[in-house]
């Protein structure tokens, strides 16, 4: 019965085509970056459409055979041609490559989010889009996505849920910019970016920009590194949604969805996407909950205007491992690469020592305005509100590898034994309590670009960037371990200080930073040749108010605002010498406030006269290669740092963490990168990477404070470390990868990661001696990657599996390594990177 | 199919340069060094009758003296724990041989004549057991061991008694014994005969007895009383029953003793050793301080205030071996004060050098001074 109806339709459909679509994606050349608002038309008719955010497109045609043509500013303009077979309704184009013209897009979001446009914004840059991030994440971290891309080093750091590090040309985070839909996320104070706070954005993420060195943006931000873009899916989603489920190593478990009710009639439009995520870790010890949710709701307001609500974030919760250890630690440890020594049982339930908890919920109002045809403008107001903090012990320490207080050599921790001791001390209080040391935040900031076309080949942004940031850090009582209260003499005002679970100890500061800045940028773009120079300014307003160290009734509790001007001046040119070829060399000079601990020294209201503006210089050349089956890139780089504000933990005599505040040393960074893509068939892609560094430090510092975990100064020190090797990122990386479609439903794909020229980061407490030399270097490492990627139909429903194996042969390397006292591996203290782990996942779309 | 063909081939080629693992070199290298640095242990142990007859084929489950115990404990500890080395310390008991003296053949009675004292005194009496101990020597040169005589004697003690007294020779010298009195014997239920039926039953009647009398002086540990009783077996017959004074109590002593001695393991073997395993306390660092903090301002202070020692080098508070030793000397001074030369210690304290660990070193007593134990 079925199939006789199935056959009347056929023959209805061949009899009479009554109205079919033509359907595809428009990508740019060069890294396949899907391409939103291309215009896409019949020929010889007035029908048309644009494309989404994704470059996907959706026409209706009335004819069963014909061409489409698709133009967009700053590339050339294809025909191509499609015919309906018997019976279908639906032609697919699939991807389609733009050729690149001299005149590149003007695309009002590309400019608002500081996207770099291939053959015409003169930087490095490396981009990653949805489906990659979709097939690849796993239960990977989200800056693992970027391992592959050249001169970025990540690692899972001690192995928590969020806890990745990404290192960029050497350069940490504080000075890798990083921005999420145009919104500098960096932090106000140190400049860092904590990646778990971000945790669950990569099911939302639309693409990942990856800019080198300066970058395209125009706000003033830190891309001493570069600077890393991540755009969000907005309305412009299609209607529909999708279900996933996750499940992997160790118990990871992970589902969420997305729903989109595209663009209503009535203009409004909105995105709602969820997730949650669970499972122990892979290291002993990291066990983790985390939730994701992202809102976002617009409307046009006519054809001018553009309203966006975006509201997202990440709440979370994991164990930690805080200590690097021995490698000889690992070894006797019967968990081996596993082994973390930052937990143990109470009440027969895994407690962690160290741990950590966020919750950073960002909103951002962006409107849009076609002002007129050469002019418009974006604005965002945007806020966020951090909560959280991170756990750890105060009083007795008795964690120790060989604590009595373990059931043997690096067992986990025996709490009942200290909640015993606790209580059996009675009114005298808990000896050893677990804290958490809170570092919360409320952020208002605005950011407006308006954009005019001066004459046809000039284009003139202009922007002001105001933030508002208060910063407060404290620690609290988490846990007594069964005492009766823990008595604290750091509140100046309140200097016998019986505390309980909540009440604040050890220390309590705010730190209040204002932000105004503005930019200006003139870009010229004419047939072969573009050029760019862009002036940004920024006034940093640092105050600091310490509630513990200093008297209520004391004035200087309070400090005035501390000033300092910054200001970045960077220009570039792009020329496209031919269809394949082009090259590009920028140049740019900053000037950047220093850290707040910086300002303020010794964790008191110590203004510091000499804190000195960062200043960094750098230049670029660049060569990219474009056609149809390859594709390259290959970049040179120097970057030079000077009065670089440098942050160094370690371990203290007394057995907790430190901290020394490095003031004034210079680095240079340069180096050789390259990335080529090859296409040899439809089917088959391969991809490579290479990148050669040579960081340096370049002089010794003297009188360095270090100071212990709850900010007391231990004493001060001189760093020899010139011409000391940038440690903690490999120098050299290289990459290779294969993508082959096996059958038209299923894609294998395997990567290769090398890394090498791997240095120890130094501690500050082994330079104390002029003739200290290298630190230890790391084993060289290279890694494999394989996945696997099914589609499928449940009933009329597109499906597909992905599954991911990481590390396939299970390769024990050494991911971070802090330098010992004889530079070797026998007191490096290290963290393993993760054995093999696996996800394996699926997601319905509707 | 080509493209299969190079699709496997990059992955061969990234199998062979992954092939090797990056790290496994290290990871052996401090293996080997974990593998090779032996299981050490502390314990105690008491030997039981096997150790004696089935690992050492001794005829009897004790040795005959100290001498022989050195030699033959530590194939007992190997065997026992084959894979503690350098540093492992045990403390062995086991039995000794040590006969106790007793009666062999007939007891021989004499009573003291007036001539007999002359050599002693003028009174006709004795006044100490010492010359009684002489006169016993010279009046029976010849006596062979376990000779009992029973002597009646003057004995001037406040006033002047007759006693008969049992004197037991050993081999060498002669052994005062105390006679089991009638009144003792009657306590005991045995008042018919005056004696004892069996040995066995002498001993523990005996022991009992002693252990219930009031005694209204202080007695001093190990004390020794022997006991001269009389048993019936078939005819009457003469013995000793030891006793001695310990924890209190009166305990029977046996032909077998119990020893106690220290072993240690010196890397290859075991070998009686004395050395006291002791791990610094927070206190020793202040002591430390309080001893050194004139020579050392920057040193002490931070050890006192860490509880550790800074070994890195190049910093104020940097503890040098020879420091260390000095500060070693000052803990050791106030602990063990009255050690003797050739005390040896295996000490463990603490140190910072980047990250917290510990150290240890072995140490000796030499000339008065702790010195670097040279063998160890």
């Amino acid at each position: 019965m079925k199939k006789i109806l199935l056959g009347v339709f056929l023959m209805i459909g061949i009899g009479a085509f009554a109205q079919g679509t033509v359907t595809g994606s428009v990508v740019d050349p060069q890294m396949s970056v899907p391409l939103p608002g291309v215009n896409v038309q019949l020929v010889g008719t007035t029908n048309g459409t644009t494309t989404n955010f994704d470059g996907e497109f959706l026409l209706k045609v009335n004819s069963k055979e014909g061409k489409i043509k698709i133009s967009y500013m700053g590339f050339k303009t294809q025909e191509i041609s499609f015919e309906f077979k018997s019976g279908d309704d639906n032609v697919d184009l699939g991807e389609i490559k733009l050729k690149a013209n001299a005149n590149a897009l003007d695309e009002i979001v590309i400019t608002t989010f500081s996207l770099a446009i291939d053959r015409k914004t003169p930087v490095a840059v490396s981009t990653l889009k949805s489906a990659e991030i979709e097939t690849k994440i796993g239960n990977q971290e989200f800056p693992e996505l970027l391992k592959s891309t050249p001169g970025i080093y990540v690692t899972k750091q001690g192995g928590g849920y969020g806890d990745a590090n990404l290192r960029l040309r050497g350069f940490n985070s504080e000075n890798i910019a990083v921005m999420i839909n145009g919104v500098p996320v960096n932090d106000m104070e140190n400049g860092r970016v904590y990646w778990s706070n971000w945790a669950g954005l990569s099911d939302v993420t639309r693409s990942m920009q990856v800019q080198r060195g300066l970058g395209a943006s125009k706000v003033a931000v830190p891309s001493i590194g570069g600077t890393i873009n991540i755009v969000t899916k907005t309305t412009d989603s299609e209607k529909g949604g999708s279900f996933f489920a996750t499940t992997g190593n160790d118990g990871y478990q992970k589902f969420g969805g997305t729903v989109s009710t595209g663009k209503l009639d009535t203009g409004w439009a909105a995105t709602i996407s969820a997730s949650k995520t669970t499972g122990n870790g892979f290291v002993d010890g990291t066990w983790f909950e985390g939730y994701s949710y992202f809102i976002n709701v617009a409307k046009d307001l006519g054809d001018d205007h553009q309203l966006s609500f975006t509201a997202f974030g990440a709440p979370q919760k994991h164990g930690q491992r805080q200590n690097r250890e021995l490698i000889e630690t690992f070894q006797r440890s019967e968990r081996e690469i596993k082994f973390n020594r930052d937990w143990g049982y109470k009440d027969g339930q895994v407690t962690s020592i160290e741990d950590n908890f966020y919750h950073k919920p960002q909103m951002s109002l962006n409107h849009y305005w076609d002002i007129n045809s050469k002019t418009q403008l974006s604005t965002a107001l945007y806020a966020s509100y951090g909560t959280g903090g991170g756990g750890g012990f105060t009083g007795v320490n008795k964690f120790g590898l060989d604590s009595e207080y373990r059931d043997g050599f690096a067992q986990p921790v025996n709490f009942d034994k200290i909640v015993d001791e606790n209580v059996a001390l009675g009114a005298l209080g808990s000896e050893t309590i677990l804290r958490d040391s809170r570092n919360d935040h409320v952020w208002y900031g605005g950011l407006s670009t308006l954009t005019t076309d001066l004459t046809e080949d000039i284009k003139l942004l202009a922007g002001l960037d105001l933030r508002y940031y208060e910063g407060k850090h404290f620690q609290e009582v988490k846990d007594l371990l069964g005492g009766q209260f823990y008595f604290d003499d750091s509140n100046i005002n309140n200097p016998i200080n019986t505390t309980e679970v909540g009440d604040k100890i050890s220390y309590w500061n705010d730190g209040i930073v204002l932000w105004e800045g503005g930019f200006l940028q003139a870009e010229y773009s004419d047939n072969d040749l573009s050029a760019f120079i862009s002036l940004a300014a920024s006034n940093t307003s640092y105050k600091r108010i310490d509630y513990f160290n200093y008297l209520d009734s004391d004035p200087e509790q309070e400090t005035d605002f501390q000033n300092f001007f910054g200001y970045s001046v960077k220009g570039g040119a792009n020329y496209n010498i031919d269809d394949n070829q082009n090259i590009f060399a920028n140049i740019g000079y900053f000037e950047r406030a220093p850290f707040f601990d910086s300002v303020f020294l010794n964790f008191r209201n110590d203004i510091n006269a000499e804190a000195e503006n960062q200043k960094i210089y750098s230049a670029e050349l660049g060569y990219g290669f474009r056609s149809g089956k390859l594709s390259g890139n290959l970049n040179i780089y120097h970057t030079r740092w000077n009065d670089r504000t440098l942050t160094q933990s370690f371990q203290n005599q007394d057995g907790t963490f430190g901290s020394a505040n490095i003031l004034g040393v210079n680095a240079i960074h340069q180096g050789i990168e390259f990335d080529v893509r090859y296409q040899p068939t439809d089917r088959l892609t391969f991809t490579g990477m290479a990148s050669l560094g040579d960081w340096t430090w370049d002089n010794d510092v003297t009188d360095v404070q270090v100071f212990d975990d709850e900010q007391n100064l231990v004493r001060t020190i001189d760093l020899y470390i010139e011409d000391l090797k940038v440690g903690n990122a490999a120098q050299t990386t290289f990459a290779l990868g294969a993508n082959y479609d096996v059958f038209p439903s299923t894609k294998v794909r395997i990567d290769y990661n090398y890394a090498g020229n791997f240095y120890a980061d130094f501690d500050p407490n082994n330079r104390t001696s002029p003739d200290s030399g290298q630190a230890w270097e790391v084993p060289d490492y290279g890694l494999v990657d394989f996945g696997l990627i099914h589609n499928f139909k449940i009933s009329s429903l597109d499906a597909k599996i992905i599954g991911n194996i990481y590390n396939l042969f299970d390769t024990e390397y050494i991911a971070d390594a802090r330098d010992g006292s004889t530079s070797s591996a026998s007191d490096a203290l290290v963290w393993y990177g993760f054995g093999r782990t696996y996800t394996i996942g699926t997601i319905i779309n509707f | 199919m080509k493209n299969l063909f190079l699709l496997s081939s990059i992955m061969v080629c990234s199998l062979l340069i992954v092939g090797c693992e990056p790290v496994e070199d290290i990871e052996n290298e401090i293996n080997t060094e974990i593998d090779n640095t032996p299981v050490s242990g502390i314990s105690e142990y008491t030997l039981v009758e096997e150790d004696y007859t089935d690992i050492l084929e001794l005829d009897f489950a004790n040795f005959s003296n100290n001498e022989e115990a050195k030699t033959l404990v530590p194939d007992v500890l190997t065997d026992l724990y084959p894979f503690w080395g350098k540093g492992s310390q045990v403390l062995v008991t086991y039995n000794l041989y040590s006969p106790q003296p007793e009666v062999e053949g007939e007891p021989i009675e004499y009573t003291l004549v007036e001539d007999d004292y002359a050599p002693y005194t003028e009174y006709g009496n004795f006044d100490n057991y010492e010359d009684i101990k002489d006169f016993l020597s010279n009046k029976y040169p010849n006596a062979e061991e376990g000779q009992l005589i029973l002597l009646t004697f003057d004995f001037y003690s406040g006033s002047v008694n007759t006693l008969t007294q049992g004197f037991l020779f050993e081999g060498s010298e002669w052994l005062q014994t105390t006679s089991v009195t009638e009144a003792q014997y009657e306590e005991m239920g045995h008042g018919q005969y005056y004696n004892f039926n069996s040995e066995d039953q002498a001993e523990t009647k005996l022991s009992i007895l002693l252990n219930n009398t009031v005694s209204y002086e202080t007695i001093e540990e190990d004390s020794i009383k022997r006991m001269l009783y009389k048993y019936y077996d078939g005819e009457t017959l003469y013995q000793v029953a030891n006793f001695i004074y310990t924890n209190q109590e009166w305990m029977l002593l046996t032909n077998i003793a119990t020893e106690s001695l220290k072993f240690g393991h010196d890397g290859e073997t075991w070998v009686p050793d004395n050395t006291i395993k002791y791990e610094f306390v927070e206190e020793d660092y202040s002591t430390i301080e309080a001893a050194l903090s004139a020579e050392y301002p920057n040193a002490t202070s931070s050890a006192s205030n860490y509880g550790n020692f800074d070994r890195r080098e190049g910093t104020d508070a940097y503890w040098n071996d020879a420091m260390i030793l000095e500060a070693i000397n000052v803990v050791l001074d106030e602990l063990n004060p009255d050690a003797e030369n050739g005390q040896k210690y295996e000490l463990t304290y603490a140190v910072y050098n980047g990250t917290n660990t510990t150290e240890t070193v072995f140490v000796i007593k030499e000339d008065g001074a702790w010195i670097y134990n040279p063998d160890a």
